[in-house]
C-alpha cells in the first residue's frame, strides 16, 4: 500500500482499516473537534530531521518546502491552565482531581490580584463573567471532564490539543507552584476525541499543496484570517495564561509535547484539485467568521468522506451518491428507493475493498487476530463510521432506522454553495448540479444518472422522470436555503451571495 | 349557450381542454382581446420602431408570462397583425423585424438567427426576439465564440463563464439600460422579473365585462347556473372580491412565488366556471351549486367542502392550499361560528350559508370524553368553518379599505398592508420611521435577548450560529436607532407597468439593505415573542447578512494591539441586562 507520507509499513504498524482508510480514523470525534485538530496541526510548530538536531523547524501551517513527503513531527502550544479556567468550575465531578482544584482556586487568587479596579466582590464576578463568556464558545455540549472540553477556534490561544488527565497519575499529586507535574503530567497520545481526524485532512492538505503549491500562501493567510479575527479573545487569553505562568513558576520545565504525523493513502489524492479549489472558493467568501466555522466543520467530513468513498471506488463502481433531496412538499418515493439501493451498494462497495484490503496485506496484520475479527474492526472503523460521520453533518438520513441514503442538509447546501462557486458569482443550476457530480460524485438529475448508469454502478432503469422530479426538489430546497433564484422559463440561478473577502496580509 | 365559457375552460390545465393555455392559439381566439391587457414594454418597443430610435429587444421570462402577448401588441399597435391571422416563426418588415420563438428555429441557423435580430438597428431596424433563457445563453456562447475566433482570438473556459454571468446578472436585475457583448448592443428583458400583480384586477374585470356574458341573459337556465350566479356576485362586489384576489397574488409575490398572467387568468377562469360546460348544466342536475360552484370555494379549490380533484394543477390554488390561507383563525371566528351571526355578508350569501348551518346542525351534544377526542368527528366541523372563513375572506361586506387591510393583515401577517403600502407609494418620514422602529426592536431582542425599553443603542453581539445558549457575550460595537433609516427606492424602469413600484431598503451609512416581506414579519414575530427559529434558512441566511453589514458598518473593527482594546461583554441576568468592559494594561486587567 503507497501512502502519503512515503513510510515504510512494517508487521502491526497500521491496522487493517488504517492502511486503506488513513491513520487512523476512529468514531468518538465530534465535527469540531475535526477542525479543532486540523487546525492544531496547522498552527503547531513543525520540525524534521533528527530531534536532537533538527533539519529545519518552521511554524509555516503547510511546510511544503522545507518537507514535501509529509516527513516531520509537529509541537502544539499548550495550555492546560487555561482550560482548567474555563472549564474545571463547570464539567463533571469525575476526573476532578484536588491537585487541579488547588490550581484552579490559585489561579483565581492570582487573576483577582492582577485586576484593577473595583472591590472584590466585583472582581470575582468578572472573573465568573470571562469564565462564562469563554465558557459559551465550547465545542462539545456532552459530559466530560474539564481536560477534555474544547473551545471553538475563536482565537488561536484556545487551540489545544488534547491531553488527558489519568486518574491515576493525578490523584494523590499534590499542588505546588514549583512542580512540573502539575501541568506536565497530562497524557497527550490517547487520542480519545482527537481521533487524528482532522491530521488526516491535514495530511490530505498537505499533499494536496505540494502537488498545487500556488494555493498555499492564499490558504494559510486565509485560515489564519478566520482564527484570528478576534484579537480580543487573544488578550483575554493571553491575560489568564500569563497571570498563571507568572505564579506557576515550573511552567518553563513543562515538557514540549511531540507529535508524529500518521499517514494516508495514497488514493486519496484523487481529490488533492477539489479540495484545494472548494477550500480556497469557501474560505474567500465573506461570511462570520463563526457562520464560517460551523460551516467548514461540516465540509471538512464531507471532503474527508467523499475522499475514503473514492479510495474504495473501481472503474465499474464508482461508488458515486445517490441523493433523495428529500424536500418536505417534493417527497419523492422512487428517489428515496433509488437512492437506498445506491447507498446499499456503496457499501458492498467498501466491504469489497476491505475484504481485498485483507487480502493483500494480510501479512502486515497482527497473526494474533483471526480475518473475521480483523474485518469486523475495519468495517467498524469504515462504513460504519462512515454512517456515523455523514449522520452527524446531515448527509445521511434517517438518524435512526432503516432505509439509509444520502440526501443533503441545508448546512451542507450552504458549504457546497460556497465551495463551488466563487463569491457574489452565479451559475445556471444544471451547471451547479454537474459541478456536484463532479467534485463529489452527487447524483441529482438525469444527466448524472445517465453518466454512472453507463459505467453501470447504477441500477438500470428507463423512465428517468423521478429523477427530473428530484432536481425539482432540489431547485426548491436551494432557493428556501436563499442560493437560488428562477431567472426565467426553465433557468434558475445558483449564487454566491456573499462578497469576496479582502485578505489582510 | 356562451362559448365564452369554454374559452375561460381553456385557460386552465385541470382535465382535457386546455388549448386556450397555448399563447398561439389564444391570438388567434376572437376573446384574447377582450381578456388581454397591454404592457408598457409593449407600447415602448412600438414606439422605438416609429421614432426611428431602432434597438435591439430580447424578451425571455417565465411561459405564460406574456412573452408572445407583448408581440402580437407590437404587432398590433404597428398595424401588421390583422385580426385571426396567426404568427410566423419570423418576419421581417420594413422598419420591424421579430423571431417568435428561437427554439422553433433549426439549431443550427439560430447563432444566424441572433445576429440578423443583433444587427438590425444597424440595419434602420428594431428587432424583437423572444427565446427561452437556455437556448438564448448556448447560442450567445457560439456567437460570441465564433467572433473571438474570427477576430484570431481564444475564447476560454473563463470567458464562458463571464459571458454567462454578465447575462444572468442582467436577466436577475433587469435593468432597462443596452448592454454590449462582443461588437453588439442591445436590450435584454426579462419579464419574469416585472411585477405583474396589478394585472390581478384588470384581468378580473375583462373577463367579467357586459359583452362577454350577453348570451346568458338569454338563457333558460340562467336561474340555476353557478357560473351566471358567480359572476353576478363578484360583478356585485367587484372591489371587495379584486382587493382579495390581488393582495393574495401581492403576498405570493413577495414570498418569490410569482403568479405568471396565464395562471392568475386560469386561476380566476377555474373561480368562476369550475370547469363547468353551458351543457353540463343545462343537462345535468347539479346539488347546491350555488354553495358548491361558488367562486370563492371555487377560488380556493373546493367543491362545496370537498377539494376537488386535480385542482393543484393550477398553480395559484396549489399555492393557497400550502399556506393554508383558509385555517388561519380570524377575528370574527366566534361571531361567524358560534353566534352563527352571518350580517357581514350580502342577503344571498346569508341565505347559502344558513341553509349550509343548518344541513350540518349537530342535534345531539357531545358529552364523552371520546367522542370529544374523536378527530373524524370533528373534521365535517372543520371543513364547515374553514368554508365559511373563504366567503368571509373573499366576500365580507366592508365599510371601507382600512376594513379590508385589516382582514388581509390576519391572514398574510400583521404588517402585511404597512409593507404593501411602503412599496407601492412614497410615504412621510414619520412612516417609514415607525418601520424602523419595529426593525430596530426586533434585532434588539434578537442580539440581546430584551426589549429595548427606551433604549436607543443597539449592541452587536458576537453570537454563535448555532442554538448553544451563550450569558455572556461580547459586545463589537453600538449603533443607534437614529444611525440607520428605512428608505424606499422608486424602480424607473421603462419596463415596469406600475407606476409608483419602491423597493424597501435598510440603509447603514452607505450601504443598503434590501428588506423584504418574509423578513418583516419574521421581525414583527419576534417582538411578539416568538423564539428565534431556523425553520426557514432563506430568512436566518437573510438575517445572518444583515448582521455581517451592521458589523461593517458599526462594529468598533479589530484592535491593532492590547492597549487600544476595551472590551465590553453584556451580560444577561435575571434582573436584566449589565454591561461590563475591560481594558487591559501590561499585565493587568481592569475593570471599570
Amino acid at each position: 500500500m503507497k501512502m502519503y507520507p512515503d513510510v515504510d509499513v512494517k508487521k502491526k504498524n497500521y491496522p487493517l482499516q488504517s492502511l486503506l482508510f488513513g491513520h487512523r480514523i476512529q468514531p468518538s470525534q465530534t465535527k469540531y473537534e475535526y477542525l479543532i485538530e486540523f487546525l492544531q496541526v496547522a498552527i503547531a510548530k513543525k520540525e524534521g530531521g533528527s530531534k536532537d538536531d533538527p533539519s529545519f523547524s518552521t511554524s509555516a501551517m503547510f511546510p511544503i518546502e522545507e518537507a514535501p513527503d509529509g516527513n516531520f513531527r509537529y509541537i502544539p502550544k499548550l495550555g492546560i491552565g487555561l482550560k482548567r479556567f474555563i472549564f474545571l468550575p463547570k464539567s463533571k465531578i469525575d476526573g476532578k482531581a484536588k491537585v487541579d482544584e488547588e490550581a484552579y482556586r490559585q489561579l483565581i487568587k492570582e487573576l483577582e490580584e492582577h485586576m484593577t479596579g473595583g472591590n472584590t466582590i466585583k472582581k470575582r464576578n468578572s472573573i465568573t463573567i470571562i469564565q462564562n463568556l469563554l465558557n459559551g464558545f465550547s465545542a462539545v455540549n456532552q459530559s466530560r471532564s474539564w481536560f477534555d472540553q474544547n473551545v471553538l477556534p475563536i482565537c488561536p490561544e484556545v487551540i489545544l490539543p488534547e491531553g488527558m488527565g489519568i486518574k491515576k497519575w493525578r490523584q494523590d499529586m499534590s499542588f505546588s507552584h514549583d512542580e512540573a507535574d502539575v501541568d506536565g503530567k497530562f497524557d497527550y497520545h490517547k487520542y480519545t476525541y482527537m481521533c487524528r481526524g482532522g491530521e488526516v485532512y491535514y495530511l490530505h492538505l498537505l499533499n494536496a499543496l505540494v502537488e498545487h503549491p500556488e494555493y498555499k500562501d492564499e490558504i494559510e493567510s486565509r485560515l489564519n484570517e478566520m482564527i484570528s479575527s478576534f484579537p480580543q479573545f487573544s488578550y483575554l487569553c493571553n491575560f489568564i495564561k500569563g497571570t498563571w505562568e507568572e505564579y506557576y513558576t515550573a511552567s518553563g520545565q513543562v515538557p514540549n509535547v511531540i507529535k508524529e504525523l500518521g499517514a494516508i493513502p495514497l488514493s486519496f489524492s484523487q481529490r488533492n484539485d477539489y479540495t484545494l479549489n472548494e477550500l480556497k472558493n469557501f474560505l474567500s467568501s465573506k461570511a462570520h467568521p463563526f457562520e464560517k466555522m460551523e460551516t467548514l466543520a461540516n465540509g471538512i467530513i464531507l471532503q474527508l468522506l467523499r475522499m475514503m468513498y473514492l479510495a474504495a471506488s473501481t472503474e465499474t463502481d464508482s461508488n458515486c451518491w445517490v441523493i433523495d433531496v428529500n424536500c418536505s412538499g417534493h417527497e419523492n418515493i422512487e428517489a428515496k428507493k433509488s437512492a437506498i439501493a445506491s447507498f446499499k451498494h456503496n457499501e458492498e462497495v467498501i466491504s469489497t475493498y476491505l475484504y481485498q484490503g485483507l487480502a493483500n496485506y494480510r501479512d502486515l496484520l497482527s497473526d494474533k487476530k483471526d480475518d473475521q475479527t480483523l474485518i469486523k474492526d475495519a468495517a467498524n472503523d469504515s462504513y460504519r463510521l462512515f454512517r456515523k460521520l455523514g449522520k452527524m453533518i446531515g448527509i445521511i438520513i434517517p438518524f435512526t432506522g432503516k432505509g439509509m441514503r444520502f440526501t443533503l442538509s441545508e448546512e451542507i447546501i450552504k458549504f457546497l454553495v460556497l465551495a463551488i462557486i466563487p463569491p457574489k458569482q452565479m451559475i445556471t443550476l444544471d451547471a451547479f448540479v454537474s459541478e456536484l457530480y463532479r467534485h463529489f460524485g452527487m447524483v441529482i438529475g438525469p444527466e448524472q444518472y445517465k453518466t454512472e448508469m453507463q459505467k453501470g454502478s447504477v441500477a438500470e432503469v428507463g423512465d428517468f422522470s423521478f429523477l427530473e422530479a428530484n432536481l425539482d426538489a432540489f431547485a426548491q430546497k436551494l432557493k428556501d436555503c436563499g442560493f437560488l433564484r428562477d431567472l426565467s422559463d426553465a433557468t434558475s440561478i445558483v449564487e454566491n451571495p456573499y462578497d469576496l473577502e479582502e485578505v489582510n496580509e | 349557450m356562451n362559448d365564452f365559457i369554454n374559452y375561460l375552460n381553456s385557460t386552465n390545465n385541470v382535465g382535457g381542454n386546455s388549448t386556450g393555455s397555448l399563447a398561439e392559439s389564444q391570438v388567434k381566439s376572437s376573446y384574447y382581446d377582450s381578456v388581454k391587457v397591454d404592457r408598457r414594454l409593449g407600447s415602448y418597443i412600438a414606439e422605438c420602431v416609429n421614432s426611428g430610435d431602432n434597438k435591439a429587444f430580447i424578451l425571455t421570462g417565465h411561459a405564460g408570462d406574456g412573452k408572445t402577448s407583448i408581440l402580437v401588441q407590437v404587432l398590433k399597435t404597428l398595424g401588421y397583425l390583422q385580426n385571426d391571422s396567426g404568427l410566423s416563426v419570423e418576419e421581417e418588415f420594413e422598419n420591424f423585424l421579430y423571431i417568435k420563438d428561437m427554439s422553433e428555429i433549426p439549431s443550427g441557423k439560430q447563432d444566424k438567427a441572433l445576429e440578423k435580430a443583433l444587427l438590425a438597428p444597424s440595419n434602420q431596424k428594431t428587432s424583437l426576439l423572444i427565446s427561452n433563457t437556455g437556448p438564448l445563453l448556448k447560442t450567445f456562447e457560439i456567437l460570441v465564440e465564433k467572433q473571438v475566433k474570427a477576430n484570431g482570438g481564444e475564447f476560454t473556459d473563463k470567458d464562458k463563464m463571464a459571458l454567462q454571468s454578465k447575462l444572468l446578472t442582467q436577466l436577475d436585475s433587469n435593468n432597462d439600460e443596452p448592454i454590449t457583448v462582443g461588437d453588439y448592443s442591445f436590450i435584454l428583458v426579462n419579464i419574469a422579473r416585472v411585477d405583474n400583480v396589478p394585472f390581478a384586477a384588470k384581468i378580473l374585470k375583462n373577463i367579467l365585462n357586459d359583452n362577454l356574458w350577453s348570451p346568458c341573459n338569454t338563457c333558460p337556465c340562467a336561474d340555476r347556473c353557478p357560473i351566471k350566479s358567480n359572476r353576478n356576485i363578484v360583478v356585485e362586489q367587484f372591489d371587495r372580491v379584486a382587493a382579495f384576489v390581488e393582495n393574495y397574488y401581492r403576498f405570493l409575490y413577495e414570498n418569490d412565488k410569482r403568479m405568471t398572467i396565464r395562471q392568475m387568468i386560469g386561476q380566476i377562469s377555474y373561480a368562476l366556471t369550475g370547469n363547468l360546460t353551458c351543457s353540463e348544466i343545462m343537462s345535468k342536475h347539479l346539488k347546491e351549486p350555488f354553495f358548491n360552484y361558488n367562486f370563492a370555494n371555487l377560488f380556493f379549490g373546493y367543491i362545496g367542502l370537498k377539494a376537488a380533484k386535480d385542482t393543484t394543477q393550477i398553480k395559484g390554488i396549489e399555492q393557497i392550499r400550502n399556506f393554508e390561507l383558509d385555517r388561519i383563525a380570524l377575528d370574527v371566528d366566534y361571531k361567524l361560528f358560534v353566534s352563527q351571526d352571518y350580517s357581514c355578508f350580502t342577503p344571498f350569501i346569508q341565505s347559502e350559508l344558513k341553509a349550509l348551518s343548518t344541513k350540518h346542525r349537530k342535534h345531539y351534544q357531545i358529552t364523552n370524553e371520546d367522542q370529544i377526542l374523536d378527530e373524524k368527528k370533528h373534521e365535517k366541523e372543520l371543513q364547515l368553518r374553514r368554508a365559511i372563513r373563504r366567503f368571509y375572506l373573499m366576500f365580507s361586506l366592508v365599510e371601507d379599505f382600512a376594513e379590508i387591510d385589516h382582514i388581509m393583515n390576519q391572514v398574510f401577517g400583521s404588517l402585511y398592508t404597512e409593507y404593501r403600502t411602503l412599496i407601492s407609494s412614497k410615504q412621510s418620514k414619520h412612516v417609514l420611521n415607525k418601520m424602523r422602529a419595529t426593525i430596530f426592536d426586533a434585532l434588539y431582542i434578537k442580539n440581546t435577548g430584551f426589549l429595548p425599553n427606551g433604549k436607543t443603542e443597539l449592541p452587536l453581539t458576537l453570537r454563535r450560529e448555532d442554538d448553544v445558549f451563550q450569558n455572556v457575550m461580547i459586545v463589537l460595537g453600538e449603533v443607534n436607532r437614529s444611525d440607520f433609516s428605512v428608505i424606499q427606492i422608486k424602480s424607473s424602469s421603462n419596463f415596469e407597468d406600475i407606476d409608483n413600484k419602491h423597493e424597501l431598503f435598510l440603509q447603514m451609512d452607505d450601504k443598503d439593505f434590501r428588506l423584504t416581506l418574509p423578513m418583516i414579519n419574521y421581525f414583527d414575530k419576534l417582538i411578539n415573542g416568538a423564539i428565534a427559529s431556523n425553520n426557514n434558512p432563506a430568512l436566518s441566511h437573510g438575517i445572518a447578512q444583515l448582521d455581517a453589514l451592521l458589523l461593517e458598518q458599526y462594529g468598533e473593527g479589530k484592535p491593532d494591539c492590547e492597549e487600544d482594546c476595551e472590551l465590553t461583554v453584556i451580560i444577561n441576568t435575571t434582573k436584566g441586562q449589565e454591561i461590563e468592559r475591560f481594558s487591559f494594561d501590561g499585565n493587568r486587567l481592569n475593570i471599570s
